[in-house]
């Protein structure tokens, strides 16, 4: 495998534009593959060449791995960059470019097969010695749930074993209701993911959602970028992230990172990964939750805290290079935080809100970074996410860091299309995030509801 | 009357563009305001073709089908496949009495030819009725057949034999023979 000189983006919006900058700082020639509402968009105007792939519908476009394929050859690309989302965890177009001499600028297939089976992925992280939350193997139907819900103990949480983005996933309070959850939650699973295989986790009533970035080559190096605190969620939906965690002490650091390195160099990983894990606030324990495959949305925060650039860094690795600093080369300085911008409706139960920007004035100085593929004028189309913009702000400590983002919350203008903004003004000034005292459910069961 | 401001260029547009001018020149001291209808300007690019009466046809982004679809735009330019896009960045997808665009239902490799070395499957003038095969464009060695769909003439061969084609881009301009025209005249 040689060098990357043309990378194919596989994606669109705000990650496909991250990638388009970084190539370019590399010297390296970027091609945007657009669906026909995208043609005119940033990443379109950024992209040193666009290649229109198909409609809109992504399973005619984004999601078609020979079409990608064929676009990336016939533009005389060398590598392809997935972005996250689409096919970013999909097996198949690691091994479509391998076999078409491309590189796939992410972990290997087998990597993201076998962690991308959270069953799979519990059964290695836990022949490690790693705590996986109590639960069970695979449920195949109501019954067989049900005793193993009261072995755990209720509450607790049904997941689809192919699971993601919170699909699939039912929380049970009692006997009397998991046959029904059961169906319900394995019919999502189908749906979503064509897989409809069950299981049972012990729910954690005040949990924290940490996850630790980790990244590797093909040499066997591997080092973690610390932590990721994502736990203020809607409906298992990111929507605020910070690094550090204010939740994590120094100690606990050490033992979550190690587990991160270890599970990596187990599974021989290379590139950026994402071990996700749950800390049990009122036991002061970690479990592992599972592992992302991929550059995740949130990975800005660490980028400010760490001064590393992880999309150059995922390059360099699927070139052959090995990772551009060692462990001891990297410390935690200050502290960062995102708001992940949606055209939403955060009154009407956080409905997508797309259409036409009218006015976008985000704003500027020191210590605000700004991910997006908006501009005033820009239509956002309604066959997508609904991310406008992910808004960091950094901080010598959290308390900068937080006052930075209501100050540039304050001074973000977007008319047009109504957006997250006001509400991540109110959480900002919510003693609750103030206080770092949040778990996974607060935004639905104290913040909503008060 | 000393210069003109956003609002009165936006007047002038309005005011030209529903009328039947073609081109307006207008000149106030240093401005020069030169504006000419795509339709005209589309029949100066593809040289000796005749101004066009646009009708009206569905918008080719909102269709799913796309190997049923067959717009026509009031030129062709020469130009094929440049950096961003080609025919495919044109907004024009009217239709326009006499001249049709088949457009690639894919991305792919265009071909000309059944096979290598084998005669292409239509040249420049040649008649071609609706089942006729015009190329074939190829995608991981599955091969879709883009059939004419209409009777005509082939006027130009737009993509390259062997070369990528995009989504949507104009593979062939076709001289429709003549028939019932549908649709409303539109300006």
């Amino acid at each position: 495998m040689g060098s990357i000189s043309r990378v194919f983006v596989a994606n669109r919006g705000e990650i496909a534009l991250r990638i388009i900058r970084a190539c370019r700082e590399m010297g390296i020639e970027s091609v945007l593959g657009v669906s026909n509402v995208d043609k005119d968009s940033l990443p379109a105007q950024m992209a040193d060449r666009v290649v229109c792939i198909g409609p809109h519908p992504p399973l005619q476009s984004y999601l078609k791995v020979g079409t990608l394929i064929t676009a990336a050859l016939g533009t005389g690309a060398d590598a392809i960059h997935p972005g996250y989302g689409f096919l970013a965890e999909q097996p198949e177009l690691g091994e479509a470019c391998m076999h078409n001499g491309l590189i796939f600028i992410g972990p290997k297939p087998e990597n993201i097969r076998h962690m991308g089976d959270k069953l799979v992925a519990r059964e290695i992280v836990r022949d490690l010695g790693i705590p996986v939350i109590p639960g069970s193997e695979l449920v195949h139907d109501a019954k067989e749930a049900g005793s193993m819900a009261e072995k755990v103990g209720f509450p607790v949480l049904l997941k689809a074993a192919a699971g993601g983005g919170g699909k699939g996933m039912k929380m049970v309070r009692n006997p009397s209701e998991l046959k029904s959850v059961f169906e319900e939650a394995s019919a999502e699973a189908r749906a979503a993911f064509g897989d409809d295989r069950i299981y049972i986790e012990y729910l954690i009533a005040n949990a924290r959602h940490i996850e630790v970035q980790i990244l590797a080559d093909r040499y066997g190096n591997v080092v973690h970028l610390f932590e990721r605190d994502c736990s203020l969620q809607r409906r298992y939906q990111k929507m605020v992230e910070e690094a550090p965690s204010p939740a994590v002490t120094s100690d606990m650091r050490d033992k979550i990172t190690q587990a991160a390195v270890a599970i990596a160099q187990h599974v021989n990983y290379e590139n950026a990964g994402t071990i996700e894990m749950v800390l049990d606030q009122d036991q002061g324990k970690f479990y592992f939750l599972e592992m992302n495959t991929r550059i995740q949305v949130e990975h800005p925060v660490t980028e400010m805290i760490t001064g590393k650039d992880l999309v150059k860094e995922q390059i360099r690795i699927a070139s052959g290079n090995p990772i551009s600093f060692a462990q001891e080369e990297i410390s935690i300085k200050g502290h960062a935080v995102e708001c992940r911008i949606n055209a939403e409706k955060p009154d009407a139960n956080f409905m997508p809100h797309p259409g036409r920007i009218l006015s976008w004035t985000p704003p500027e100085g020191h210590g605000i970074r700004i991910d997006t593929h908006c501009y005033s004028g820009y239509f956002v189309p309604p066959y997508y996410d609904s991310l406008l913009a992910k808004l960091i702000t950094t901080g010598d400590n959290r308390s900068k860091a937080i006052h930075r983002m209501e100050d540039a919350l304050a001074n973000f203008d977007v008319k047009g299309v109504e957006t997250t903004i006001p509400f991540y003004r109110k959480v900002m000034n919510h003693p609750d995030y103030l206080n770092g005292q949040i778990h996974t459910r607060w935004v639905e069961e104290v913040f909503l509801n008060g | 009357m000393g210069s003109i401001d956003h609002d009165d260029l936006i007047q002038i547009l309005e005011i030209v563009g529903q009328s039947d001018i073609d081109e307006f020149r207008l000149e106030l001291g240093e401005l020069k305001l030169f504006l000419k209808k795509s339709s005209a300007a589309h029949a100066d690019r593809a040289s000796g073709m005749p101004v066009p009466e646009r009708t009206e046809t569905a918008s080719l982004t909102e269709k799913s089908e796309p190997p049923e679809e067959r717009t026509t735009s009031s030129g062709a330019s020469g130009k094929v496949l440049p950096e961003t896009g080609g025919e495919t960045d044109s907004p024009e997808s009217a239709k326009v009495t006499g001249y049709t665009a088949i457009k690639a239902p894919l991305l792919g490799t265009f071909y000309r030819a059944p096979k290598p070395g084998a005669p292409p499957f239509v040249t420049e003038g040649q008649s071609v009725t609706e089942d006729d095969t015009l190329c074939i464009i190829e995608v991981m060695k599955l091969f879709n057949t883009v059939k004419a769909g209409i009777k005509g003439t082939i006027k130009e061969i737009c993509a390259e034999d062997g070369q990528l084609v995009e989504f949507d881009q104009t593979l062939f301009w076709v001289e429709e023979n003549p028939k019932q025209e549908l649709g409303e005249a539109q300006a």
